[in-house]
Order: structure tokens, then C-alpha cells, then sequence
């Protein structure tokens, strides 16, 4: 289904155009991708369509054609840009600008000739949607984890071969990643792991619970993503509450929402039940009582 | 309902607390008297008039769950506003309104009768309607900044 691309010539940039994932379909989405596609068409700017990047193992199709893709990106999705950002080099893409420029747009937020002129614009060089890291200060020694010359984050092979569905896992924003392991620390269902370099990965992300945020609340840099996270931006990786006008009031902390770190304790204690484990605060309150008891008094 | 009330004066909009209810710190009511043995709840008043007009209730919860206190129970959203909404006692929960997820602007039009949940048992802590009242009034100023911090 992909449309024409563009010319293969060293910089040319491919503008691509991802599918709504599957249970985000509404009839708004549907009618906005449809809009962008023939506007786009009628623009005379060629594009392709792709799956949702997101739910796409590592070897799937569209994947593996974005990752073969040598020049710069520009990429419409229905997720915050920094969101798609981290999606696509979780897939193997190089993000941070070494060879390529990676444009991301939020299809969801603009109308469908606005995003055209957008892009447009971008093809001409003469705009830019590159998505700028969050980070305001340097981690201790002034490098993230990419800096320090790791590639880009190993996606899994899909397991079954099966067809498209809805997934849930974290991505990593290795911009502001400090590597400070607290998200390994606070997971127990272990999606998150260490590479032989040290740095922090997701190594099990189908182990991840479906809409759980957990990790990302106690995570002190705001480097964890979950793009389809509806209920917080900044979790979902857009900007951070209070900096637009378009937000809604969120009035939660008027509904007793609780500090972010006890906020998180209580939504792995609801999974960890869900899965038929005891609550962590019990665990641990076990495990004392254990070791009380193995003591020779 | 021929009930007795009391108000809480939120600007131009006079909140109704009836007396013969239970409150929560997190804005839900009580009722200990709807169905026996069980306590059911709903947002209100107040909460309702902070949310206006409710589009989206979303419940993240199951009957049968045991919830803890304060456990995370869903979101809700209006036109203006969203938030997450927190368990106001611990306890099974019983049954979730489905009449009021199907139709969430019940919650602004009637919040004494559109109840959402029903937990077994009784909260462990409430409030009266003239304590709710004064925790309201003690509250008011600061939830008045959040408001406007916000916009």
C-alpha cells in the first residue's frame, strides 16, 4: 500500500505516513488519516504509509524498510513527536541526527493542509519539526547513555510471527536517560535490563502491563515514554502540564491524587494482583517477617 | 427528594451537601443507607461543578476487586477538565453504574443520584455535611489557585 517514494539521492527525505494503531481507531483518527492522505496526494508530495511503528516487531516489513532508508524522515504519527521519536530507534533508527535528520509531526494536533504546508516546508529546508531533548541539565558527567557511544536500542524479534496488535512498553528518551536505574529497580514484571555496556534497556517489553505508567512516575528525568498513555502528556511524551493553552485543567491532585512515587506503588500493586502476585508492600513485608523468624533469638 | 441541605458557596455556584449523607476528603459521597451492607458513592457537588459538563468516564476497575485506599480507580473527563479518580475507602468492590458510564452528563445533572460504585462494607473514616463543608471552605482558596495556576 506504500505511495510512490521520493528520490533516492543521497539527503532526499522520505516523508511517511503511519497508519492509526489499531484500538486508537476512532472515526475522528480514520477521517484525519484519510484527509492527510489525500492531501498529501493532491500536494503532489509523495509518501508512504506504513503500520503503526509501534506495534511492529523488529523484522516486520515496514520496519525493516524505514531502517534500510539511508535519508532524512519525516514522519506523521498519532503519537507526542518525542514519543515517536523514541519508538522509531527503539526499531533500529538512527535518531539523534549522526545521518540522518528525523522530523516528527503529531498528526493528531494539526489540520490536515497545515500539516502538508508543514512538511512542505520541512522538504524545503525551510522549516523543521526535529524534536528538541527535554533534558535543562547535564547527568553527572555531562553524557547520556547515547553519548557514550551506544547505537540504538535492540527491538525484539517477534516471537510468533503474529499478526498486528495492540502493545504497551515503555520507551526510553536516551536524551534524558541518566542510566540512574530506578525503573530497573522498580519493575517487577522485568522489562527493564542492563546491556553488557551498562546501560539501561528494555529487555522483556511484552512482559510490560498494558496501560500500568508505574515506572514511568518514579523515573526522576521524565525519560520514560508510554505513547499511548492517555490520562498525563508528559507521560505519553508530550510537554510537560501548564505549558498550553490547549490543555485541559487537570484536577487531579483536587481528586487526592497521591505523590507520584506512592501514585506508582499503587498501580504495580494492582498489576502485581492482576497477575495473581501479592502486593510489593507485602512482599517485602514477608520476606522481614522470613527472615525474623530465621533469626536465633 | 425531600432532603435537608447545606451549601458551600463556590463563587456565583452554591454547592448542595444533604445532611443525611457521608463524605470523603477525595469529593465522593456515601450512601450507608441505599442498599444494606454495602456503602454506595458518587462525586459531589462540588465536584461535579469543578468538572462541568462530564463527557468520558472510564473506570480502570472491575467489580469484584479489592481496592485499597486511595487505589486508582479510572479517569474522568469533561470539556474543560480531566482527572484521575482515587478509591475514597478500601474495601471489595461491589458494582459500578453502568447507567452513568453510558450517560456521564448524569453526573453534573444529578450527583446525589447518579452513583457510581458500590463497595461492600462500611469506610473505615467520613466526614458529616458540615465537616465536608468546613474542609471545603479550608481548602477553598488553594484549589482556587490550582484553577487559575492552570489555565
Amino acid at each position: 500500500m506504500a505511495g510512490t517514494e521520493t528520490k533516492q539521492n543521497g539527503s532526499a527525505a522520505v516523508v511517511v505516513l503511519s497508519r492509526v494503531p489499531a484500538e486508537e481507531l476512532s472515526e475522528s483518527l480514520r477521517a484525519q488519516h484519510d484527509a492527510l492522505s489525500a492531501a498529501l496526494g493532491g500536494a503532489g508530495i509523495a509518501f508512504r504509509v506504513v503500520d503503526s511503528v509501534y506495534d511492529q516487531y523488529e523484522d516486520d516489513a515496514d520496519v525493516k524498510a524505514l531502517r534500510a532508508h539511508a535519508g532524512d524522515l519525516v514522519f506523521l504519527g498519532w503519537h507526542f513527536p518525542r514519543a515517536t521519536k523514541w519508538i522509531l530507534a527503539r526499531q533500529g533508527l538512527e535518531v539523534n541526527g549522526a545521518t540522518r535528520k528525523l522530523h516528527c509531526i503529531d498528526a493528531r494536533e494539526l489540520k490536515a493542509e497545515q500539516v502538508v504546508l508543514k512538511v512542505r516546508d520541512i522538504l524545503k529546508g525551510a522549516a523543521s519539526a526535529e524534536v528538541v531533548a527535554i533534558r535543562k541539565e547535564p547527568p553527572a558527567d555531562g553524557l547520556t547513555p547515547r553519548q557514550r557511544g551506544e547505537l540504538a536500542e535492540a527491538a525484539l524479534p517477534n516471537p510468533e510471527n503474529a499478526e498486528l496488535s495492540a502493545r504497551w512498553y515503555p520507551v526510553v528518551d536516551y536524551d534524558a536517560c541518566t542510566n540512574c536505574m530506578e525503573c530497573l529497580d522498580f519493575c517487577l514484571f522485568g522489562v527493564y535490563g542492563v546491556d553488557p555496556a551498562g546501560t539501561l534497556r528494555v529487555v522483556q517489553q511484552d512482559e510490560c502491563r498494558t496501560d500500568c505508567p508505574a515506572c514511568s512516575r518514579v523515573c526522576p528525568v521524565g525519560a520514560i515514554v508510554f505513547p499511548k498513555y492517555k490520562t498525563n502528556r508528559s507521560i505519553a511524551g508530550g510537554e510537560d502540564d501548564g505549558d498550553r493553552g490547549s490543555l485541559k485543567l487537570d484536577l487531579s491532585k483536587i481528586f487526592g491524587k497521591p505523590k507520584a512515587r506512592h501514585q506508582a506503588a499503587l498501580e504495580r500493586d494492582r498489576e502485581l494482583l492482576k497477575a495473581g502476585r501479592k502486593p510489593a508492600s507485602a512482599e517485602k513485608i514477608e520476606k522481614l517477617a522470613e527472615e525474623f523468624d530465621q533469626t536465633d533469638l | 427528594m425531600a432532603t435537608e441541605v447545606i451549601y458551600f458557596e463556590m463563587g456565583l455556584y452554591r454547592a448542595a451537601l444533604p445532611v443525611r449523607l457521608r463524605y470523603a476528603d477525595v469529593h465522593f459521597w456515601f450512601d450507608l443507607e441505599a442498599v444494606p451492607g454495602r456503602t454506595r458513592c458518587g462525586l459531589t457537588s462540588y465536584a461535579a461543578r469543578l468538572l462541568d459538563d462530564v463527557f468520558r468516564l472510564d473506570w480502570a476497575v472491575q467489580a469484584g476487586e479489592d481496592l485499597g485506599e486511595a487505589a486508582p480507580l479510572g479517569t474522568i473527563e469533561s470539556h474543560k477538565a480531566c482527572s484521575e479518580l482515587y478509591a475514597p475507602m478500601a474495601g471489595k468492590l461491589a458494582a459500578i453504574n453502568e447507567d452513568v458510564v453510558a450517560e456521564p452528563g448524569r453526573i453534573q445533572r444529578d450527583p446525589y443520584v447518579a452513583w457510581l460504585l458500590e463497595f461492600e462494607g462500611a469506610p473505615g473514616e467520613s466526614m458529616d455535611a458540615e465537616q465536608y463543608r468546613a474542609f471545603l471552605a479550608e481548602g477553598w482558596e488553594e484549589t482556587q489557585r490550582l484553577l487559575k495556576g492552570q489555565l
